[in-house]
């Protein structure tokens, strides 16, 4: 018969007591906020919105695929501002390198649920899921480009060549957002143009609609807000860990180049004539 | 009311798809942000 102790399946506790994570009590506050936001989207989008005259009930799906590029044009902005800092600031610190790396993650999920989402939109209104319509290929241009930014992010090398590095592709991407936008005025498009965005000022919509995509837009915004906080500390720790890593892994190099080593190897049974070093170690 | 029935599929869908994209995305943060945190000392964390 076997015992199980329950201290041994237990996580490790540092000495001070159990370590906390990303989260404190201003995080906790935003995401209770960003339930209760995203609650009120599912009311107003499924409930009580009214159908549109011409998309009738598809209209619902632009309440979550209206504020996700939206705040994905935010969050891709956001980074190319953190980027112009990395590069240009006087005071260089990670720490804009690391808004700049984060804020783009969030983007890219952002931008995956805009065209997943919108397929599923043009699935009812034009009866396809993918069109090669000027908006559609720009925004997955769009898409495309943040996913090499990640991978630029993700190449070997120091924290700050990866912050220069990937700063300069922050700052060029960002040129495809007016891109994507104005993509339905420069070209020929299936999809239609701005409805509240729009040069004219006059927003031509119901009033309740028009409500419940400012209720997507705030749920989302505090999401985006909520993710970015826990993202950055979660990356602001890694990079930590590896300068650790990094130091640890140096000083045992210089402590075995010095020959410091020999303590913690096995006592010799007869004296050692010559120094370690001397003897080939610490190659 | 009818062509929300026709539609429903896509519609309650999309919905679906998009909170499910998120809730893995946060639940994945906050689940990083806590075995990172477990290495890393509370008073050195600029955050607390």
């Amino acid at each position: 018969m076997t015992t199980t102790d329950p201290a041994a399946a237990a996580p490790p506790v540092s000495p001070e007591g159990p370590r906390h994570g990303t989260g404190t009590r201003a995080t906790r506050m935003l995401g209770i906020a960003t339930i209760i936001a995203m609650g009120w989207l599912v009311a107003f989008g499924l409930g009580f919105s009214p159908a549109d005259r011409d998309q009738e009930e598809a209209v619902r799906i632009l309440y979550v695929h209206v504020p996700t590029i939206w705040v994905a044009y935010l969050a891709f902005s956001i980074t190319a501002i953190a980027s112009a800092v990395v590069l240009f600031g006087k005071k260089k610190s990670l720490d804009w390198d690391r808004l700049a790396g984060a804020s783009a993650e969030i983007g890219v999920a952002f931008v995956a649920v805009t065209l997943a989402v919108g397929a599923m939109w043009g699935r009812i209104t034009w009866g396809v899921f993918w069109q090669w319509d000027a908006r559609l290929t720009t925004t997955a241009l769009l898409f495309v480009t943040y996913i090499g930014y990640l991978a630029v992010r993700r190449l070997g090398g120091s924290h700050e060549q990866r912050a220069k590095r990937s700063a300069v592709l922050g700052m060029i991407a960002v040129i495809e957002i007016p891109l994507v936008h104005w993509s339905v005025r420069l070209w020929r498009s299936l999809h239609q143009e701005a409805t509240v965005l729009d040069t004219d000022g006059d927003i031509d919509m119901d009033g309740l609609m028009l409500f419940s995509l400012f209720v997507g837009v705030i749920a989302f915004s505090l999401l985006y807000v909520w993710l970015l906080l826990h993202r950055t500390r979660s990356m602001w720790m890694q990079d930590l860990l590896d300068d650790r890593g990094l130091d640890e892994a140096l000083a045992a190099r210089r402590a075995e180049g010095a020959g410091l080593v020999d303590s913690a190897r096995p006592e010799p049974t007869e004296p050692v004539s010559q120094p370690a070093h001397q003897n080939g170690g610490g190659s | 009311m009818i062509a929300f029935f026709d539609d429903a599929g896509f519609i309650l869908g999309s919905y679906a798809l998009t909170f499910g994209v998120v809730g893995l995305l946060s639940w994945r943060y906050v689940r990083r942000g806590t075995q990172l945190g477990q290495r890393v000392p509370d008073d050195e964390k600029p955050w607390r």
